[in-house]
């Protein structure tokens, strides 16, 4: 399998799975990535593109929304940041979740 | 295994679980917040309403329709009144869940499970029995009562609604907070009216009068804050034609009674324990104006009413606007709170009402005699010991942290405190359950008034915080009355003295009957009007009423227009609820011109006098934003307040016995006494006259103007408007969900009004003209959602801080201005 399809289905699983249950799906389905994909190619690259991709889908639902702008940039506000940089920080968690779990998962199962 | 990696990559996640689950101050917990399926940005969703939409909620009787028109009003239809409360608790709660939930934890002191800085506010609930009062009176309402029926009924629909809210709909307070919505309970309507009692009723003219005699001795003291307003313009009609300026001389400041220095001092800091939040007298900061004008003094021959109450500005607002029809039974518009079911001040087809703070004397104290000075466990009345009630009180803070454990103790009378050796008991009729349902039964039983006559029969028993209620009908009748439980004390006789506990005889003997209340229906004059002003003419030999009244220079002005006219339209009533003409600088100013005038003639006016009376003499004496001389009035008028009453401060060490500086009343009786020893500065060695002080206090009022805002008079920073803005603060006070620079025609004590700090004003405006067809305008400053991401979040500000009002829709909302229709069907429990 390419890693594109798997960045897609990865990402597809988070997606379902942050709809589901929330954000705790995006750390427990990233670090079981690192440990059933250990062998594969890059499994910790994967997971950081899929963690992006699984959250950008639900940040481009949101931003059908009709108040997007006026929520991001208004948490933008709150957080003493601006708007395009919430959007970013919203792609950057998973980032670096999708990077840290699956990359200790991944050290868990690597055999030297 | 990666020995090295797998403790690197583990710190790491282990990191951005812990900031993901539990945040890091100042973050919170950014899981859920950033959470785009149903985090924050998931908001964006569902922050407006929906074209159509539909909901459960358990009991309704037939189906209820709620139409929203283009100002995100809802318009309930439903087949029984309990019907309608339940489909207003439901769209309530979809708009103010977090507002609802804040108010009632005010009021319970609970404020501190969601932030330990709010721990002193807590405590002070707690202590003058907010929690314990709300608890009694529900506990005495009946249990099948029409008021316990609608409680129910509203907080079945608050709690549907919040069952089946989405989950991207939570409010925004809670995810900061990291906090989900608690169930709403019927009683806690209760708790919001406490809350409300505190911000209204809660008014102290004994602590003041004790701590000023501490420092000047009683008689001065009692001057200061005296139990009659020395200018007259009442709401009762008092058949003059203009106001009465009585101004007796004011008794020179004395010394304090040595002898009694120990126990006042006492007694005063124990009140000061009672009454920490009263120190900015919040209570007397509550103003309002309200007026009706009967069908013979209108151009179309139709009564008209205004209304406008004054409260701190918040976002969002306060009131709601909603109206509710139930078929044949019900069809009322107008203001509720969000946390109590029914409209509180609005209108039906027939009547219209309004209501203005009376600002009554309903708190009193009593020094106790107790079993023992540490823990004490009886009290003696008549010879008798009774039994202290004690309630253990837990504090907590978030995450069910405890942090703080107290012992509450009441008596018959009230909470029970101790400062120093002294235990004292207050009594507050907030506290008390006469007539306890028809704080909320009135309003039910207004919304389906037909005539004043009625509404004055169906508000008779409204318990408080006591009211000016003014009323209009479509019979071009006009009313009002001063509405509440007023105390009557023994031998009738004042609120400012602390009684001794140990005897009954000290208790208060009943309540005022209402057909002895300020009122008047009807009066030759053609207009009724009330703006916080003692509400009758002592001259008339009233009783005991309260003390420290506000001056009433609202109210004059508010009678000197209404006096003036005869063809009065809804546009004129408009205008005029945005009048920011002064009475109070009318009657100012010329002091200060005065003063100048005369030290020029004794040759000791400096260039810095000249030049400030130069610029004062040029206002116009209106508060309008592009103004730049009302700024130099204020600032002189709080030097003169700094210079004038000196011998009211204290050390910083002792801040909590300091009286607060008494009213516009007591310095126009000291204007009449141009050496009174009030006038000396104790600072200087020389003995100042007043003109010395207001000549003084306008140059040194133009300093403080220059070093604030520049030399140059003619710059725009020296505008009202941007020197004084008005600030409407987010009910957590997070700048981003805040409006802090709307400029808007008002100024202190004019028609419209403004606090010093800018976040004081009109909480609403109210317009009825009761023709065949009844025609209303509202406004208020913020929006219907409580959601700042919502366009209805701040829609209203800008019209309001204009002047403008809109016209309401009530009736059937025209197809081009729906907004959204929510369909509400029986669910189960």
């Amino acid at each position: 399998m390419s890693s594109f399809l798997r960045i897609l289905l990865l990402g597809a699983a988070i997606t379902a799975g942050t709809m589901a249950v929330g954000w705790w799906a995006l750390p427990v389905t990233t670090f079981a990535w690192g440990l059933v994909a250990s062998r594969t190619r890059r499994p910790v690259f994967v997971a950081t593109l899929a963690a992006i991709l699984g959250w950008g889908v639900l940040l481009a639902w949101d931003a059908s929304g009709e108040s997007f702008r006026l929520v991001a940039s208004g948490m933008g506000n709150v957080l003493k940041i601006n708007g395009p940089a919430f959007i970013e920080l919203v792609l950057l968690y998973p980032a670096l979740v999708g990077f840290a779990s699956s990359g200790a998962a991944h050290a868990l199962m690597r055999e030297d | 295994m990666r020995i090295g990696p797998l403790i690197g990559f583990s710190l790491v996640t282990g990191g951005l679980l812990w900031i993901g689950a539990r945040g890091a101050a100042p973050l919170p917990a950014l899981g859920p917040l950033l959470d785009p399926a149903n985090g924050v940005l998931a908001m964006s969703r569902t922050t407006e309403l929906p074209r159509t939409w539909s909901g459960q909620v358990p009991g309704l009787s037939a189906p209820a329709t709620v139409t929203y028109d283009d100002r995100g009003v809802p318009h309930v239809k439903a087949a029984t009144i309990e019907d309608a409360y339940r489909a207003v608790g439901f769209v309530v709660a979809r708009d103010r869940l977090f507002q609802m939930e804040l108010q009632f934890r005010a009021s319970a002191g609970r404020l501190a499970e969601l932030s330990p800085r709010a721990l002193p506010l807590d405590t002070l609930a707690r202590t003058i029995g907010l929690p314990w009062g709300a608890e009694r009176r529900f506990a005495a309402l009946p249990k099948d009562s029409p008021a316990m029926r609608a409680l129910e009924a509203y907080a079945d629909g608050v709690n549907a609604y919040v069952a089946q809210m989405p989950k991207a709909a939570l409010p925004v307070e809670y995810r900061l907070l990291g906090r989900t919505p608690m169930r709403w309970e019927a009683k806690h309507a209760f708790y919001f009216l406490a809350r409300m009692n505190q911000t209204l009723s809660f008014a102290l003219p004994e602590l003041n009068v004790l701590k000023a005699q501490l420092l000047v001795g009683r008689e001065a003291a009692e001057a200061l804050y005296a139990p009659v307003a020395s200018i007259q313009e009442p709401i009762q009609p008092n058949g003059q034609k203009a106001p009465r300026f009585d101004l007796p001389p004011m008794p020179d400041p004395g010394a304090p009674d040595p002898g009694a220095m120990g126990e006042t001092k006492v007694v005063a800091m124990a009140l000061s324990a009672f009454g920490a939040m009263a120190e900015g007298d919040e209570t007397r900061r509550q103003a309002s104006n309200n007026w009706a004008i009967s069908a013979r003094r209108t151009r179309d021959g139709h009564a008209i009413l205004a209304g406008d109450p004054h409260l701190d500005l918040s976002l969002p607002s306060i009131w709601y606007e909603v109206q509710l029809t139930v078929p044949g039974r019900l069809d009322t518009y107008g203001f509720t709170f969000a946390g109590t079911p029914g409209v509180v001040l609005g209108f039906n087809r027939d009547v219209a009402w309004s209501a203005t703070n009376t600002g009554a004397d309903v708190v009193d104290f009593y020094r106790e005699t107790v079993d023992d000075a540490k823990h004490p466990t009886k009290y003696q009345v008549d010879g008798q010991w009774r039994p202290i009630e004690t309630h253990a009180e837990t504090y907590r803070g978030p995450r069910d942290v405890v942090l703080l454990e107290d012992t509450l103790r009441f008596t018959h009378r009230g909470p029970l405190r101790k400062l120093g050796a002294q235990w004292v008991s207050m009594r507050w009729t907030a506290l008390d359950t006469t007539h306890a349902a028809a704080s909320l039964s009135s309003f039910q039983a207004a919304d389906t008034a037909k005539s004043v006559a009625m509404l004055m029969e169906t508000t008779a028993d409204y318990p408080g915080p006591a009211q000016n209620f003014v009323m209009a009908d479509r019979e071009g009748n006009i009313g009002i009355r001063s509405t509440g439980l007023y105390p009557i004390r023994p031998a009738e006789g004042s609120g400012l003295v602390v009684r001794d506990g140990s005897t009954s005889a000290s208790d208060w003997t009943g309540y005022w009957a209402p057909k002895d209340y300020p009122q008047s229906v009807n009066p030759p004059q053609g207009y009724l009007a009330s703006a916080n002003q003692q509400p009758i003419d002592p001259k008339g030999g009233s009783r005991y009423l309260g003390a420290d009244w506000p001056p009433p220079w609202r109210a004059i002005r508010i009678n000197q227009r209404l006096r003036a006219d005869s063809a009065w339209t809804p546009a004129a009533v408009a205008r005029m609820q945005v009048d920011s003409a002064s009475a109070r600088a009318d009657f100012l100013v010329p002091y200060f011109l005065d003063a100048a005038a005369r030290l020029r003639a004794a040759g000791r006016e400096t260039p810095q006098i000249a030049r400030a009376a130069k610029l004062l003499a040029e206002w116009r004496r209106a508060y309008v934003p592009s103004d730049k001389r009302a700024i130099l009035f204020e600032f002189s008028m709080e030097r003169l307040n700094q210079l004038l009453w000196d011998e009211l401060e204290r050390p910083d060490s002792q801040a909590a016995l300091r009286p607060r500086r008494p009213t516009g009343l007591a310095l126009a009786r000291l204007l009449q006494q141009p050496n009174s020893k009030w006038w000396d500065d104790r600072h200087t060695p020389a003995l100042e006259t007043r003109d010395d002080i207001l000549a003084r206090a306008l140059a040194l009022g133009l300093e403080d103007v220059q070093k604030a805002f520049g030399k140059d008079s003619s710059s725009d920073d020296w505008r009202w408007g941007h020197a004084s803005p008005i600030r409407l603060n987010h009910l957590l006070a997070i700048p981003a969900f805040s409006v802090d620079s709307v400029q808007a025609r008002s100024g202190p004590e004019t028609i419209a009004p403004r606090s010093a700090g800018g976040t004081h004003s009109a909480s609403e405006r109210l317009i009825v003209e009761l023709g065949p067809t009844v025609r209303a305008w509202t406004t208020y400053p913020g929006g219907q959602s409580g959601n700042p991401f919502s366009v209805l979040y701040r829609d209203r500000i800008w019209k309001w801080a204009n002047g403008a009002v809109d016209s309401v829709i009530f009736g059937d909302v025209p197809a081009a201005r729906v907004r959204s229709t929510l369909t509400l069907t029986a669910g189960a429990k």
